[in-house]
């Protein structure tokens, strides 16, 4: 990679050093201060004809604003100042190459004033492109093939072996390693691990299993150490008989997640302390639940955090209705008074569940199997699920909107919110309850689906997976938004 | 030509703004303005990006070469998976190594056979309680009650014989177990603590109860609860040290049993099994075939060259 200038600029930093470049980076291109940003909204002006463009510039070798129309070029040629500043990005136009060029240290300096300039107006830092490090660039050239996932290739795939009934713990793998996000923190290898080559974390050894799927390899995989790992960790799960996907996939993120903590990326643990590992970015929600009393019309809301919502599935014919009735008040009726704290009595009250805040992947869990004293059964009614689902009806501040009476057609508060998720996965259980099969449907790009069967991987329609019964459905998120915390 | 004004108070500039903006059609210039502006540097940035990666090398860098993905192609056959391989065909077994005992694992009955090694699994601690009842009740029919082992489907046979010894665990519990598949949210049943396990205390037993008992379960007594383990002989909670003291205690010291106690735990007896199901006999031989130490290498022999699975 070739980013260090060029001999003009060269010589320029061994006469002259990187303070020039540095205060005017400063001051006029990533203002670092208060005074800064002053001093570029009453001073970025071009000496020559007063306008504030075309793209200023600033000299490199005296001070001399001019704009990008040929003034900055004039005063180049005429005081043989070779080298000038672009005031928007900071880059440096050499007029003997007649090109802009880059060179790293120089790179660095503006690196460093953008956060301090960020951090001067209190935001979140600002998006720079990728660029590898040293090392990350010697392997780059190193290693010229690049492996490229399309949808004519298996790259991405891979059957499981049945160890025995685990089919519930394949058709959650096949769910998880085909989570984009998840796919893009792994593969980026993001997980910096203190127990790392124990064979002890999990966050470790499914950050090996995305290799193996993207390895190219096509035989079956044999997951027993992951299998080990979360028996190890979720010993409720109790052994093989207990083959319900959804009590397992629960489990694995929760050990996942507790090994996140235990891994180095402890440190990523926001202020608040709420836990900011990957898996909890990726599906973690917050489920508020609004108890209103009946005489004072008091609301007690608490929030709590979700990883799934389980949905009941009598009655309603589609997800939608499902989440519909999830979310609609309901009347505690007068066997389950509670407690308001303003009354101060007990009172009959109707309760709301609503999404406060959504998960980057909406899981959703329907309720087939039914244990109650007098049967176990397997509910099989057919419940339509969308590929695309916007979640905004079922937000707690559409709701709120809502109740108030806001037309329904006019968008609430937050119109940039995008609440629209799509499907990417779906697990499915065959059989009876007590002789069942998992199998999964996993989407590896935008329109092409497979459908995950064990050890066998065969293409499949998304008309197919719609038409599928659907246990779990896994959907991620469409757009995703920056973090705009202020901290 | 007046003099071009090129530095601006912080006061001219905010005069400047509010007497431009009095006039409408100035504000609607001003946004258009800002709008550009704004437009212009998100493009310019792009164009910045982009130079950036051309100039340094960075674009072919990132971009490399196309891996050739002749190899990886997908196989469009409705014979086949994506894979090339056969939908009929079943998948070859392998092994795997154990993480818990590090022993060679058929892969293909791996899961029933972590259960028991790891010792958990809520039939394991039942069956054991069972036994240490029945023990307790009957002192000379345990030996052929269900072991350990013969529930370690790794080395048993097919669904069928899972499937009888479903039934045959609900038919001895009377009790609505719930399995299979269901969502088992509900039952949190742990249920080693079976009304019976309370009688069994090594007091109230003979040597030879005793000795048999300690040949099935790992019977090291808790410190709180004061129940024996009723997990395996292998069993992850206790060590290999608290086993051999307890069994040193419990055990005279002169039985030669206590002392190879840990290897010959499946040379047992196995009188016909009591249990009502009549898959009794196919399960008490497949222990004979699968579980001594002494016959490992036949074990393993067997691990190579696996039968039909299911």
């Amino acid at each position: 990679m070739n980013d260090s200038g060029c001999i003009h600029l060269s010589n320029f930093k061994a006469a002259k050093g990187t303070n020039p470049y540095k205060i005017v980076h400063a001051f006029f291109v990533s203002c670092t201060s208060f005074e800064a940003r002053r001093y570029k909204a009453t001073s970025c002006l071009c000496f020559t004809c007063g306008q504030p463009g075309p793209r200023m510039h600033s000299c490199l070798h005296c001070i001399f604003f001019a704009c990008y129309a040929g003034h900055i070029q004039d005063h180049s040629k005429s005081k043989k100042h070779f080298l000038y500043v672009d005031l928007s990005y900071g880059n440096i136009f050499c007029a003997q190459c007649q090109d802009y060029i880059y060179d790293r240290e120089l790179t660095e300096i503006a690196m460093t004033h953008r956060l301090k300039e960020a951090k001067s107006l209190g935001i979140n830092v600002p998006f720079t492109p990728w660029m590898p490090n040293n090392n990350e660039a010697m392997a780059l050239r190193r290693l010229r093939k690049r492996r490229l996932i399309s949808p004519h290739t298996t790259i991405g795939l891979r059957g499981l072996q049945n160890l025995g009934s685990t089919c519930f713990m394949n058709c959650i793998v096949q769910a998880l390693i085909h989570t984009p996000l998840l796919r893009d923190y792994f593969l980026g290898e993001k997980h910096k691990c203190k127990a790392q080559g124990t064979g002890k974390c999990l966050v470790c050894e499914v950050s090996k299993l995305f290799q193996e799927f993207y390895s190219g390899a096509k035989t079956p995989l044999t997951l027993h150490r992951l299998l080990h790992l979360i028996w190890t960790h979720a010993r409720h799960l109790a052994g093989y008989e207990q083959q319900d996907a959804h009590e397992f996939f629960i489990a694995t993120l929760d050990v996942l997640h507790r090994h996140c903590m235990n891994g180095v990326d402890v440190t990523e643990k926001k202020e608040n302390g709420r836990c900011n590992c990957i898996i909890d970015q990726i599906f973690t929600g917050g489920l508020q639940s609004d108890v209103v009393c009946t005489s004072c019309s008091g609301v007690s809301t608490t929030i709590d955090p979700f990883w799934d919502i389980s949905l009941d599935v009598a009655g309603p014919g589609s997800l939608q209705a499902c989440l519909e009735r999830f979310t609609r008040a309901e009347h505690l009726g007068s066997g389950a008074k509670i407690k308001c704290s303003n009354c101060r009595a007990y009172r009959e009250s109707t309760k709301q569940l609503t999404l406060e805040t959504l998960p980057i992947v909406a899981s959703f869990h329907l309720k087939r199997f039914e244990h109650s004293s007098q049967i176990d059964r397997k509910i099989s009614a057919f419940i339509s699920f969308p590929a695309e689902l916007d979640m905004t009806p079922f937000m707690s501040s559409h709701r709120r909107a809502v109740d108030v009476g806001a037309d329904n057609n006019n968008a609430p508060e937050g119109i940039f919110e995008d609440n629209r998720y799509s499907l990417f996965a779906v697990v499915n259980h065959l059989g009876s309850l007590d002789a069942g099969h998992y199998t999964a449907y996993v989407r590896q790009m935008k329109g092409s689906w497979f459908k995950c069967d064990d050890h066998m991987i065969t293409r499949a329609s998304l008309r197919e997976v719609l038409d599928s019964e659907g246990y779990l459905l896994f959907y991620h998120k469409t757009v995703l938004e920056y973090d705009c915390d202020v901290s | 030509m007046n003099t071009i004004v090129s530095e601006l108070s912080m006061n001219d500039l905010n005069n400047k703004f509010f007497e431009i903006m009095q006039n409408e059609s100035n504000a609607e210039d001003a946004a258009n303005f800002i709008y550009e502006s704004l437009y212009e540097d998100v493009t310019l940035g792009f164009i910045f990006e982009f130079h950036h990666g051309l100039k340094t090398g960075l674009t072919d860098l990132i971009e490399g070469e196309k891996e050739d993905d002749e190899n990886f192609k997908i196989v469009n056959s409705p014979e086949c998976d994506v894979f090339g391989l056969s939908v009929l065909k079943k998948t070859q077994d392998c092994n795997c190594a154990c993480p818990n005992c590090e022993r060679p694992v058929s892969a293909t009955r791996f899961a029933p056979h972590l259960e028991k090694c790891m010792g958990m699994g809520r039939n394991s601690s039942r069956i054991a309680s069972r036994r240490i009842a029945s023990n307790s009740r009957e002192p000379t029919s345990y030996a052929g009650l269900l072991s350990d082992d013969e529930d370690d489907a790794d080395w048993a046979g097919g669904s069928l014989h899972n499937e009888r010894r479903k039934r045959r665990i609900k038919n001895n519990n009377n009790r609505k177990t719930k399995l299979h598949n269901g969502n088992s949210r509900n039952n949190n049943g742990n249920h080693n603590s079976d009304s019976n396990d309370g009688g069994a205390t090594y007091e109230t037993m003979t040597a030879n109860e005793k000795k048999n008992l300690l040949l099935q379960i790992c019977g090291v007594v808790s410190e709180h609860t004061k129940k024996l383990c009723t997990r395996s002989t292998r069993c992850p909670q206790h060590t290999e040290e608290q086993r051999r003291a307890l069994r040193n205690s419990v055990l005279e010291p002169s039985t030669p049993e206590s002392q190879t106690m840990g290897l010959a735990a499946d040379e047992v007896g196995s009188p016909p099994d009591s249990s009502p199901s009549s898959s009794c006999s196919s399960s008490s031989r497949k222990r004979d075939r699968h579980r001594a130490p002494p016959k490992m290498k036949n074990k393993r022999d067997r691990n190579m060259s696996p039968n039909g699975r299911d």
